[in-house]
C-alpha cells in the first residue's frame, strides 16, 4: 500500500475507533444513574444511598399533607403507585403544589427511610386541559371505579 | 442509455412494479408497528408512499429532466441575484400569512382559550414560550444545514443566510428563556434552576451570539461566512441536547405535548393547540420575513458593485 | 509514522525553547486556585464546597489563554500556509501540535492539581479524582479550543472573540468535570461521570482536528 493511502486509512479508521468507544462510553454511563435521581420504587427497595445528596421525584400521594400551624415545617408522602416514602420540608411551597401534584425534591435520604428535602419544586405535566373537560375526565373516572366496586360488591 | 431503449421500455418496468409492491408492504408494517395516533399516521405515510411513487414514476421515463432541474436549482439557488428576484416576489405575502397567523393565534390564545386547570389563566405564556423556543432550535438546524452547503457546496447563498438568520435566532432564544423564567415562578416556584433543560437552551444563546461576534470580527465577508459555517456546524451537537435533554436528564421541565412523528397521546386539548399551532407556524414565518429581509440587505451590500443592483437602485429612485 | 513523528519533534522543540509561555499558563493555574482561599473566608467547609468550581475553571480558563498562541506563530511566519499547500495531509501537523500541547499544558495541571486541590482542604482519598477527572477533561478542552484558534487566527483581539467562542463549548465538560469531584466528595461511584468524560473526549478526538483543519483553511482564505 502506498504511504499516502496507508495514512489515510489510519486516520479513517481512527477516528471510527474513537467515534464507536465514544458511544460505548456513553451507553456505559447511562447504564450507571449519573443523574443522582431516584424515584420512590428505589427510595423504598434501598437502591437510593442514605445521607448523600440527591434529587427525588413522584406524586404527593393523597390526604398526607400534614402543615405544622405554627412554622413552615410540612410532611408529605411521595409515591409512584409502587413505593412510598415521607419527606419533610420547612419553607414555602410553589403554588401549584398540592395532593395529586408531580414534585421534584432534592435533600437527603435519612436513616429511617425519610426524605429531608431542602428544595421542593412543583413539576407540572405536558397535559394541557381546561377545566371543565379536566372535571368531565374526573367525573368519569369516579364513576367509572364506583361501578366497578358495585360490581366487585354484587 | 440512448433514445431508442427509453421509448422501447414499458409504462410500468417490471423493477418498479416489485418496488411498488415492497413499498406498499412497507406501509402497512410501519402502519401496525408505529405507535402514533391514527390520523397523523395516515397522512404520513399515504403521502409519503403517493410522492415516492411519483418520483420513482417520474425518474423512470425522464431521467433528464430531473437531473437539469437539480442543476438548475443549484445555479439558481446559489445566485444572490436570482434570490433577491424570487424573494422580493415573495415578501409582501410572506409578512401577510405571518401578520394573519400571529395574530389570529395570539388574540385567540391570550383573549379567547380556556384556562388551564390547574395553572389557571398563567399557561398562557406557552402561546410565547412555545413557538420562540421551536423557532430559536429551527433556525439552529437551519444555519447548519447552511453551514453544511457552505463548506461543501461554496454557495455565497448559504453563507448569506447564516449571517441573516442569527440575529432573530438569538432574539427567539433570549424571549424563550426569559417567557421561560416569568412561567417558571408561578408553576414551579422558581425562576432558574440549572437543569438540563434550561442550562442547554442557554447555551445555545451563547452559540447565536459567537456566530455574530465571529462574522463581525472578521473582515472578508466570504471568509466570515465560512468561518461562521464551521462554527454553525459544530453546535449543532447542542441543538439535539436541547431536544432530547427532557428524556434523557429527569429534568424539571414537562417533556414535549405535542408531536407529529413520536408516540405522543394528545396531551393537549385542541380549543389550546390550535391556537398554539397559529402562534408556531406565524412565528416561522415572521422568522423567513426577517431572513428574507436581511439576506436581501445583505446581498445588496455585498454586490454593490455589480451592474445588477445599478439597475436595481436606479428603478427604486 | 515518521511524518507524525517529524512534526511532533518539531512542535516539541519550539515549545520547550520558549518556556516562559509554559511558565505562564502553569502559573496562572496556580495562582488563580490559591486566590480563592484569600478573597473568600478559607474555613474548611467553604472551601471544600467550591474547590470542585474552582480548580475547573482555573483549568479551562488556564487552556482558554494559552490555546490563543497554538497557530499565532505559525500564522504570522507564513508556516502555516506552508504547511497547508504542502502535499502530506495537514491533520497530522494538528494531531502533533495538539499533543505537545496538552503534554506541556494539559498535563502540568494534571500533575499539580492534587496539591492544590490539598491547598483547598480536599480530604486526601478524594485527589485521585481530582486528577483524573483533569486528565480526562483537560485534552477535550486542548482539542475544542483549538477549533476556536483555528477560526480566529489571523485576527487581532482575537482573545476575548474566541472566549466568546468557546466557552459554550465547554460548558459540558466543566459540568461532568466538577460533577466528578462533587460526586467523589459524597463518597459515590464517579466511573459513570468519568465514562462521560471519556466520551466527549473520543468524540472530540474523531471529529475535532477534522474541524481545526477546516478553520485553519477558511481563516488562511484557502
Amino acid at each position: 500500500m502506498n504511504p499516502v493511502r496507508k495514512r489515510r486509512l489510519i486516520l479513517v479508521v481512527g477516528g471510527l475507533v474513537a467515534f464507536s468507544a465514544a458511544i460505548g462510553l456513553l451507553l456505559y454511563a447511562i447504564s450507571s444513574n449519573i443523574n443522582l435521581f431516584y424515584s420512590p420504587e428505589e427510595v423504598v427497595s434501598g437502591e437510593a444511598p442514605v445521607g448523600k445528596n440527591m434529587r427525588v421525584g413522584g406524586i404527593v400521594a393523597d390526604g398526607t399533607v400534614r402543615r405544622d400551624s405554627e412554622t413552615l415545617k410540612v410532611q408529605f408522602d411521595v409515591t409512584d403507585g409502587i413505593g412510598t416514602f415521607t419527606v419533610y420540608y420547612s419553607g414555602i411551597l410553589p403554588d401549584l403544589f398540592r395532593e395529586g401534584q408531580g414534585i421534584v425534591a432534592n435533600g437527603m435520604l435519612q436513616e429511617d427511610g425519610t426524605f429531608e428535602a431542602y428544595e421542593v419544586l412543583a413539576k407540572h405535566d405536558e397535559e394541557y386541559t381546561p377545566p371543565e373537560v379536566q372535571h368531565a375526565l374526573d367525573k368519569a373516572e369516579r364513576m367509572k371505579a364506583l361501578q366497578e366496586a358495585a360490581e366487585t360488591a354484587g | 442509455m440512448s433514445k431508442k431503449q427509453i421509448d422501447k421500455q414499458p409504462l410500468f418496468p417490471r423493477h418498479f412494479l416489485i418496488s411498488s409492491v415492497l413499498g406498499l408492504l412497507g406501509v402497512v408494517l410501519a402502519f401496525y408497528i408505529w405507535d402514533v395516533p391514527l390520523a397523523n399516521k395516515t397522512v404520513i405515510l399515504v403521502a409519503s408512499y403517493v410522492i415516492g411513487w411519483c418520483f420513482y414514476f417520474g425518474a423512470i421515463h425522464r431521467p433528464s429532466w430531473y437531473w437539469r432541474t437539480l442543476v438548475r436549482w443549484y445555479h439558481q439557488l446559489g445566485s444572490p441575484q436570482h434570490f433577491y428576484r424570487i424573494s422580493g416576489w415573495w415578501l409582501p405575502w410572506l409578512t401577510l400569512i405571518a401578520v394573519f397567523l400571529l395574530g389570529v393565534g395570539v388574540v385567540w390564545g391570550l383573549a379567547f382559550s380556556p384556562p388551564h386547570y390547574e395553572q389557571g389563566n398563567s399557561y398562557r405564556i406557552i402561546y410565547l414560550h412555545v413557538p420562540a423556543a421551536s423557532g430559536a432550535l429551527m433556525g439552529y438546524m437551519a444555519m447548519g444545514f447552511c453551514g453544511v452547503v457552505a463548506l461543501v457546496w461554496r454557495l455565497k447563498m448559504a453563507e448569506i443566510m447564516i449571517k441573516a438568520i442569527a440575529p432573530f435566532g438569538a432574539v427567539l432564544a433570549a424571549i424563550s428563556l426569559f417567557s421561560g423564567a416569568v412561567w417558571g415562578k408561578p408553576t414551579w416556584g422558581t425562576y432558574w434552576v440549572w437543569d438540563a433543560r434550561l442550562t442547554s437552551m442557554l447555551i445555545l444563546f451563547f452559540l447565536y451570539l459567537g456566530i455574530i461576534a465571529l462574522q463581525n470580527a472578521i473582515p472578508d465577508p466570504r471568509q466570515a461566512g465560512r468561518a461562521a459555517s464551521l462554527l454553525a456546524i459544530v453546535g449543532v451537537v447542542n441543538v439535539f441536547i436541547v431536544r432530547y435533554s427532557v428524556e434523557w436528564w429527569h429534568s424539571l421541565h414537562q417533556g414535549g405535548s405535542m408531536s407529529l412523528f413520536g408516540a405522543a397521546k394528545s396531551q393537549i386539548h385542541p380549543s389550546m393547540l390550535w391556537p398554539l399551532l397559529l402562534c408556531m407556524f406565524g412565528t416561522y414565518f415572521l422568522f423567513a420575513v426577517t431572513v428574507f429581509i436581511r439576506a436581501r440587505t445583505e446581498i445588496l451590500w455585498r454586490e454593490r458593485r455589480s451592474n445588477w443592483v445599478r439597475r436595481e437602485v436606479e428603478n427604486a429612485i | 509514522m515518521s511524518l507524525l513523528l517529524a512534526c511532533l519533534r518539531r512542535e516539541w522543540l519550539i515549545s520547550i525553547r520558549r518556556p516562559s509561555e509554559l511558565v505562564n499558563a502553569w502559573f496562572f493555574f496556580v495562582v488563580v486556585v490559591s486566590l480563592f482561599p484569600l478573597a473568600i473566608a478559607p474555613r474548611e467547609e467553604t472551601l471544600q464546597s467550591m474547590a470542585s468550581g474552582v480548580l475547573w475553571v482555573a483549568a479551562l480558563l488556564a487552556v482558554l489563554l494559552s490555546i490563543e498562541s497554538l497557530f499565532r506563530d505559525d500564522e504570522a511566519s507564513g508556516v502555516l500556509e506552508q504547511l497547508l499547500v504542502a502535499p502530506q495531509e495537514m491533520i497530522w501537523v494538528v494531531l502533533a501540535k495538539l499533543s505537545v500541547h496538552w503534554l506541556l499544558i494539559g498535563f502540568p495541571l494534571v500533575l499539580v492539581s492534587p496539591v492544590l486541590a490539598y491547598m483547598l482542604q480536599l480530604p486526601p482519598e478524594i485527589l485521585p479524582a481530582v486528577a483524573y477527572s483533569l486528565a480526562l477533561g483537560t485534552p477535550s478542552l486542548v482539542i475544542i479550543g483549538a477549533i476556536g484558534a483555528a477560526l480566529t487566527v489571523g485576527l487581532q483581539r482575537g482573545g476575548v472573540l474566541l472566549a466568546l467562542l468557546i466557552l459554550p463549548l465547554y460548558v459540558p465538560v466543566l459540568i461532568f468535570g466538577a460533577g466528578a469531584i462533587q460526586r467523589a466528595m459524597a463518597g459515590d461511584d464517579i466511573s459513570g461521570v468519568l465514562a462521560v468524560l471519556g466520551a466527549i473526549l473520543a468524540l472530540t478526538l474523531s471529529v475535532g482536528p477534522w474541524a481545526i483543519v477546516q478553520g485553519l483553511k477558511i481563516s488562511t482564505g484557502d
